[in-house]
């Protein structure tokens, strides 16, 4: 029995298996080692160069939203985001139509934001508008982990602290350019249920310094989420539980009416 | 040479291992492939319960998704990199739409990656060596040793034939784990899902994830990529148990060394990841799976290459030792 069936099973099933694996072997390292094949600086540079031939963005706009994920509407089932919903707000109080501009990138940092503004892409855009409605920092907040509780507290301040330079480098950007515009920068709400108060400390601490450099100039508003979210997270949040619903936006929206107008 | 290596089969089979290593796998996959399909059914009740809609309908975050991401795709700034990273995503997710399954629906090719994914670590080398500590040390131990070396044959060859033989039954081994876990989460999902689309290939460059080189492979060709770097791993805590087992006399210090290094190893990492040296220790390199995936990175600057030459190493260590300290080691039973 053994010697007639089972040893040749072993064997040959053994060999087959060997040599199956040994192939997936060395594809999964093919595979993974993917990303050695340099990238060609032609191929980096290019859309870049298209890309000052034509504007995505309308060149003239009343109202211009800039910033992150926030910014571009991610969650909203109706595609609009805050920007469209503050318009038609706007529209629906005195029927006058306005234009929108929406310069967001999803996954976007405040470094990025001021990247994108000092590229001189979107100068036009930018001096011709009358509001700039700015969300940024919830990617840069994000990004600290909240699990070893030494270094956390240093890295939050550093995280802050480049956060706070470079939207102050923003900002000032943007006035260099339209000097006349009204800024409008949306606060961090907590997307998480469960009571962190370290994190709520964080929260309040990130919004209360953006409200500081609002607080020294008129034309900058900061718009708070942080206690319109607080207690409606089942009703705000959308399916992923970290970017608003259409509910959330909404609210987002009028915050902006409320506070702006 | 092939009459011993015959014999050695014969005698693995005969000690019943295999048979002990089927049930503790039948046990952990079932208990397993029930539990993720209880936790996907507590998900959809619990979503339906949210949002108050009689059905779930997956559709609507998924073409969110994919509208977000057609829209980032068209952004002209971004770079061609990140453009087909993205491209990888949409044909993904069109895939899900237009074959109308739900993505994170538990199919039995993905309970199988994820199965050998968590097992890498410490089960799956477990049973390896549950299946391999005695090969020498218990020769030892019930005093067959002398019969056995009685013979007309050298010491390396007796030692290579237990090795090779160790060998084909680990790579049997690994195949019964894919089997069976296919098998068994099969029959509670009843789901194949083999042609599924799965992204691969992430890549770390300077601590950050970067997606531009990944590919899409069917589900299928995931499980052969991930059962290989398991088969890999496999074999190199093969090595190093036969080192071990040829060291030590008696086959429950044999597996108590493995354990306590494989566990210890573990919190090695936890504690030490700053310590440079950590990367060389073998426990911290059978996480290979996780470079796939590309969740992970363990200590700075390793990479699947790394980790692979690393275990070799250890492997061919061991190999060399078993060697030397087998054909020197005096029989005094």
């Amino acid at each position: 029995m053994f010697k007639k069936i089972i040893w040749p099973l072993i064997v040959t099933s053994a060999s087959i298996l060997s040599i199956l694996f040994l192939y997936g072997f060395i594809a999964s390292i093919t595979v993974s080692r993917g990303e050695e094949e340099p990238v060609s600086s032609e191929d980096q540079t290019e859309p870049v160069q298209e890309f000052t031939d034509e504007l995505p963005v309308a060149e003239v706009s009343d109202i211009l939203v800039m910033g992150d994920s926030l910014g571009a509407g991610v969650g909203d089932e109706e595609n609009r985001g805050f920007g469209e919903r503050y318009r038609d707000l706007l529209t629906e109080a005195d029927g006058e139509e306005r234009t929108l501009a929406n310069m967001s990138v999803p996954g976007y940092e405040a470094p990025q934001l001021l990247e994108q503004i000092e590229s001189g892409e979107f100068d036009s855009a930018i001096a011709s508008t009358e509001l700039i409605i700015i969300s940024i920092g919830g990617n840069d907040l994000n990004r600290l982990q909240i699990e070893d509780e030494l270094t956390i507290s240093l890295e939050f301040e550093e995280t802050l602290s480049t956060y706070i330079g470079n939207l102050e480098a923003s900002i000032e950007a943007v006035r260099a350019l339209n000097p006349e515009a009204q800024l409008a920068l949306i606060g961090l709400y907590n997307p998480y249920r469960q009571e962190n108060p370290e994190l709520s400390r964080f929260l309040m601490e990130w919004n209360f310094e953006t409200q500081l450099l609002a607080s020294g100039d008129d034309r900058i508003t900061h718009i708070p989420t942080y206690e319109l979210f607080q207690y409606h997270l089942d009703d705000y949040l959308s399916f992923d539980q970290f970017h608003p619903n259409g509910a959330g936006y909404q609210a987002i929206a009028e915050a902006l009416d409320r506070i702006l107008n | 040479m092939i009459a011993l290596i015959r014999n050695e089969i014969q005698k693995i089979l005969l000690k019943k291992k295999m048979l002990l290593i089927l049930f503790l796998l039948l046990i952990f996959v079932t208990l397993f492939s029930y539990g993720q399909n209880y936790a996907y059914e507590r998900t959809i009740e619990q979503f339906e319960a949210e949002t108050s809609e009689t059905a779930f309908d997956w559709r609507v975050p998924a073409g969110q998704r994919l509208d977000d991401l057609e829209r980032r795709r068209s952004n002209e700034s971004i770079p061609d990199e990140v453009r087909a990273s993205f491209d990888r995503e949409i044909q993904q997710l069109n895939y899900f739409i237009d074959n109308d399954i739900n993505p994170i629906t538990p199919t039995a090719f993905k309970f199988n990656a994820e199965f050998a994914e968590q097992g890498i670590v410490l089960f799956i080398p477990l049973l390896v060596v549950i299946l391999a500590a005695d090969l020498v040390s218990g020769e030892f131990s019930k005093k067959t040793i002398k019969i056995l070396l009685t013979r007309a044959v050298p010491r390396w060859k007796i030692l290579l034939s237990k090795y090779l033989a160790l060998l084909m039954m680990t790579t049997i081994l690994v195949f019964i784990v894919a089997v069976l876990s296919t098998l068994v989460s099969f029959l509670f999902f009843r789901e194949l899902g083999a042609s599924e689309p799965v992204v691969t290939g992430f890549s770390v460059f300077e601590g950050q994830l970067v997606s531009d080189s990944t590919v899409l492979v069917s589900r299928l060709q995931y499980s052969v990529f991930i059962y290989s770097l398991v088969w890999f791993v496999s074999i190199i805590i093969a090595s190093i148990t036969l080192l071990i087992s040829v060291t030590v006399d008696s086959s429950s210090s044999a597996i108590g060394i493995l354990m306590a290094s494989l566990i210890g190893g573990q919190f090695l990492q936890f504690f030490l990841a700053e310590w440079e040296l950590v990367q060389y220790f073998f426990v911290t390199n059978l996480d290979l799976t996780r470079y796939l995936t590309g969740s992970y990175q363990p200590v700075e600057g390793m990479s699947l290459t790394f980790s692979i030459l690393t275990l070799a190493v250890w492997g061919g260590l061991s190999l060399i030792f078993s060697f030397i300290i087998f054909n020197r080691k005096d029989v005094l039973v």
